[in-house]
């Protein structure tokens, strides 16, 4: 359970119903990771790090299995479990 | 091989990055280097995110990630929801020139001046500028933490920043000051953030949103600490009134 309090999608109010569907909308499933719904108690953050994410992991020509290999090095070096 | 060796680097000595440790990498992937200083930087961010504030697994609960099987269904679930994602690459429709012109507000009240030359490195990968249109944005406009508040944070994680091996993965003694214990652990090594830690700052006046805020400062400027170094960037985009220090007397 995270240290501060988060939104889940099923209780999304008025303004964090967009950035949800913006969520959905880039992975393509019905998934709110839960380092995104960190960032819940504030939209506008939450949809900065959504679109941080894919331009990190999908935007451009290089291939997603590496950005995935070097995404798993850095937190396997810093020991993210997560 | 130049990949291992720039994540490395960048997780055991980023104080001391320059542009030359981007080098070998851009030999072999041209201008492709910045997209991965940009994945790089990225997770940086987010592990700091995942473990200063303690994110759960999606798929299996702390108390049982221990648990080899245990470990082996994550890891079956997460396979089957990434084999259910659209995984496939986007392009970026902007021009350079176009994304310099919308950074152009954010940049004027962050740094004070004009883009002008600045981010030319960025040049040959564009949304990268995005990308700091969104942190800029994210300090200026959203955050709650004071501008002095989050030059304290850069200044401290520069401070902090290792510059060899034992400063990343070692035992120091942090500070009393439970702000800066948090920016300390953030530095160095965040999967040792307590739940006693934020209790601290709790008491010293943070709410939810102070935590939340202090946490996305701590991770952007561990992330652009990496950043600016490898990609020649101007320091005060991103950190404001940071002096120059001698990374060799941290800690």
């Amino acid at each position: 359970m995270a240290y501060i309090q988060t939104i889940s999608p099923r209780n999304a109010g008025a303004e964090l119903v967009p950035v949800v569907r913006y969520m959905h909308s880039v992975v393509g499933v019905g998934l709110v990771a839960n380092v995104v719904r960190l960032f819940s108690l504030r939209p506008a953050s939450m949809r900065r790090m959504i679109r941080t994410w894919e331009l990190a992991m999908w935007v451009g020509e290089e291939p997603r299995a590496r950005r995935e290999l070097v995404a798993a090095m850095v937190s396997r070096l810093n020991q993210c479990v997560y | 091989m130049a990949l291992a060796g720039l994540v490395r680097k960048a997780f055991e000595s980023p104080a001391t990055l320059t542009p030359v440790d981007l080098e070998p990498l851009r030999r072999v992937a041209g201008n492709a280097a910045i997209d991965y200083v940009l994945v790089l930087g990225g997770f940086h961010f987010i592990n700091r995110m995942a473990d200063l504030l303690h994110v759960d697994s999606e798929f299996v609960p702390e108390s049982m990630s221990r648990i080899p099987f245990m470990r082996r269904v994550s890891v079956f679930f997460g396979t089957l929801l990434m084999g259910r994602m659209d995984l496939a690459n986007r392009p970026f429709a902007k021009t350079f020139e176009q994304a310099c012109r919308d950074i152009e507000p954010s940049y004027l009240r962050g740094t004070g001046r004009q883009v002008g030359e600045d981010l030319r490195p960025l040049h040959a990968c564009p949304k990268m500028v995005e990308v700091l249109k969104l942190a800029l944005d994210e300090r200026d406009v959203h955050s709650s933490l004071s501008r002095e508040t989050v030059a304290r944070v850069h200044g401290l994680v520069e401070e902090y920043l290792p510059a060899c091996i034992e400063q990343a993965q070692g035992f120091h003694p942090r500070p009393s000051d439970p702000v800066e214990a948090f920016i300390f652990v953030g530095t160095r090594y965040p999967a040792r953030t307590t739940a006693e830690m934020v209790e601290a700052l709790r008491a010293a006046g943070y709410d939810d949103i102070g935590i939340l805020d202090l946490a996305t400062a701590i991770a952007d400027a561990n992330q652009w600490a990496r950043m600016h170094r490898l990609l020649r960037l101007p320091r005060d985009i991103l950190s404001p009134n940071v002096g120059d220090r001698d990374h060799s007397l941290a800690i």
